[in-house]
């Protein structure tokens, strides 16, 4: 019986031993591949999400970049009559140094000026400019989602 | 351990190292490279346990996209062989239960069927009787009988790969031969005894 099934054990490792078409190893290889595509997170569909969390914890971390509350502000400087001398409007501003003024003197400080008209009083304001709330809109992938972003100088 | 090696050193332990670590760390074309080394492993096992090629590249789909799930825990290249063979054994009991009858044999009719003495044992005529030969097993013998005689497998391989002890591998081994042995005989003796 040992000869005889040697003999058939030969045979069957000869069957065993016979090559598979590469087809087959190309279709599960595709196969596996496409299902692992498929399954694996697409981390840039989320690329919103992630800039959304950011800016929130941003927003959480530093709590003073933001709107200053009304209730923090102080009371505005109340407006009042500026002393304006009137051969000065004609002639034109006071021909002071940019530099003194704390701005950086440029080549049109230096053109011939026109004749300066000062503005009325009532719209002239005395004290410190009123910092200008930045305004921020950051649209999102979502048309129902849209982030303003508030924030003082 | 002799035929795990070799296979482990088929493309060289550096290139499978390497092929590892970088499918470890989400390279595809690394693991396409891992999935051709071992691809014939995984369908001819497949093929042999199922008895066709439709079950037996399921089984090899499924086998590779375990190991994808579970690169993390390959820790040497010379274990993957040996992981492979079980994972592929165990993928391919999982298919006997889903589905019992893909992976029946129809090894009766084949016997009971009309053979032809005049017609000549052509090379595909053998090979379904030596397929049949092996669907007419228990799973657990053919399991034994393909991983020691078709694939080289020593005993003690073939006891770590399906989870049982050398004597019981020994003993699974020997029944299987004394089927396949008997039913080739019954097979082919009318043809003998003819010519």
């Amino acid at each position: 019986m040992n000869q005889e099934f040697e003999e058939i054990l030969k045979m069957l490792q000869e069957t065993h031993r016979e090559p598979i078409a590469e087809a087959h190893y190309a279709a599960v290889r595709s196969r596996v591949l496409a299902q692992i595509a498929a399954e694996r997170p697409s981390w840039w569909r989320w690329t919103w999400a992630y800039g959304l969390a950011a800016l929130t914890l941003a927003i959480l971390l530093f709590p003073k970049v933001g709107r200053t509350p009304w209730s923090a502000r102080g009371p505005l400087a109340p407006l009042a009559a500026p002393q304006i001398s009137l051969s000065a409007s004609a002639e034109g501003p006071a021909a002071e140094p940019a530099a003194d003024q704390g701005v950086r003197p440029t080549t049109a400080a230096r053109r011939k000026r026109r004749p300066h008209i000062a503005a009325p009083a009532a719209y002239q304001v005395i004290g410190p400019p009123i910092p200008q709330p930045l305004l921020v809109k950051l649209v999102t992938n979502d048309p129902n989602v849209v982030i303003y972003w508030i924030s003082g100088e | 351990m002799a035929l795990l090696a070799a296979l482990a050193a088929m493309d060289g332990p550096d290139e499978r190292r390497d092929a590892i670590t970088a499918a470890q760390a989400g390279d595809l074309a690394a693991f396409d490279l891992l999935m051709r080394q071992h691809q014939r492993l995984v369908l001819a096992t497949a093929l042999r346990l199922t008895g066709n090629m439709e079950d037996a590249r399921d089984i090899s789909q499924e086998v590779f996209l375990r190991l994808y799930k579970n690169l993390g825990k390959v820790k040497a290249a010379d274990a993957l062989p040996a992981w492979l063979y079980r994972v592929t054994v165990n993928a391919c009991h999982d298919l006997r239960r889903r589905k019992p009858e893909s992976a029946e044999g129809n090894a009766a009719d084949l016997v009971a069927g009309d053979i032809d003495a005049h017609t000549a044992l052509t090379q595909a005529e053998r090979r379904r009787v030596l397929e049949m030969s092996l669907r007419i097993l228990p799973e657990k013998e053919r399991a034994a009988l393909v991983l020691r005689d078709l694939e080289g497998l020593s005993t003690e391989e073939v006891a770590r790969v399906l989870g049982s002890s050398e004597a019981t591998v020994r003993s699974q081994i020997s029944k299987a031969r004394a089927k396949i042995h008997d039913f080739v005989e019954r097979y082919f003796s009318p043809r003998k005894r003819r010519l």
